[in-house]
């Protein structure tokens, strides 16, 4: 049995209106993953061309790390891309592919614990119980929790240095 | 979980010259200086013919104890904002002219992992306790709460040099 706590009570969010890179965006999100030893696991992928102001884009990530033989983080990435009209411009003198639309972004965090299901029976369940809401509780939140935030947030910041937002600063 | 809104509304508008980088910076850096916890709720950046529109809503916490928390939920708006070039001795600085709303709202939660509201009694029993036992106990933490609004209010209206900003 696993149990599975959310680090957040609710999701943080970025969204953008203007011109960017879609496909930058993509690899920033891919690349941090990758560096940060989390599995990457996709599992929406749409894109549809709806109406006439441009297609709609969206993502559905799911990547997950292990931490040990207990404990394993999930990041929830949801991305919405809307009105995506892609064109070719001179970007610092190099001709690129940018998109102009806006966008949402959301990520949220879970820590599962026991992913492999090794407290199943009836007293083991209860014990994991004790375990995890009782008695190591303090040490989870502190330890674990506080990771997988530190974590979120990297890579919130990742998303917002790359998108030169004027907000990309992390002082956390 | 009990939210009790300590102040509410509070606001500094301002139109002038803004350096939206140092701003966040100053405000991140402030919250973890004083030990709250990151909570970074929007960060929404629009770019309109008229200029760049920024909301931000920062939520930061800080846990008083297993039972008490405070909360200082801090909305900003940019609006209107343009890139301008200042010339300050033979220096050229970048920063961005326009238009910003701060809203100031404080909180202090109680019971915040709803230890207390798993049965009727226990609910009960909580708000026994939090009106007559624990009533002095939570009021405490007001004080620091509104101080630490205040000297956050103080540090905005410094970094903007708003006048009468007081010591």
């Amino acid at each position: 049995m696993s149990i599975s706590e959310s680090v957040f009570e609710k999701e943080i969010e970025i969204r953008y209106k203007g011109i960017y890179d879609l496909e930058g965006i993509y690899k920033t999100i891919r690349g941090w993953l990758d560096s940060n030893r989390y599995d990457y696991m996709e599992k929406i992928h749409k894109d549809k061309q709806t109406n006439p102001w441009g297609n709609e884009v969206e993502w559905e990530m799911v990547p997950c790390r292990k931490v040990d033989g207990f404990i394993m983080f999930y990041i929830y990435i949801r991305t919405k891309f809307y009105d995506v009209k892609e064109f070719s411009s001179v970007v610092h003198g190099h001709k690129r592919n940018v998109t102009d639309g806006r966008f949402w972004i959301e990520i949220t965090g879970v820590v599962e614990y026991d992913y492999g299901g090794n407290f199943s029976s009836e007293f083991g369940k209860k014990l994991l119980n004790l375990i995890i809401k009782k008695i190591f509780k303090k040490y989870f939140r502190i330890y674990y929790h506080e990771r997988l935030k530190a974590d979120i947030y990297k890579l919130h910041n990742e998303i917002k240095e790359f998108m030169k937002l004027e907000t990309a600063y992390n002082a956390y | 979980m009990e939210v009790r809104a300590l102040t509410f509304g509070e606001n500094i508008d301002y139109r002038g010259l803004i350096n939206v980088e140092d701003l966040y910076k100053l405000v991140d850096k402030w919250f973890k200086d004083h030990r709250y916890e990151k909570r970074e709720i929007w960060n929404f950046e629009e770019v309109y013919e008229d200029g760049k529109q920024i909301t931000l809503k920062l939520q930061p916490w800080r846990r008083i104890s297993d039972f008490v928390r405070i909360e200082v939920r801090l909305t900003i708006t940019l609006k209107k904002l343009t890139e301008v070039i200042l010339e300050k001795k033979d220096l050229k600085i970048k920063t961005m002219k326009g238009e910003a709303h701060f809203l100031f709202d404080t909180f202090i939660i109680t019971d915040y992992e709803g230890h207390w509201e798993t049965k009727p009694i226990y609910f009960f029993m909580k708000i026994l306790s939090e009106k007559f036992l624990y009533k002095s106990y939570v009021d405490t933490f007001e004080d620091v709460l509104v101080k630490d609004k205040e000297d956050l209010k103080h540090e905005v209206r410094k970094f903007l040099n708003m006048q009468r900003v007081g010591s």
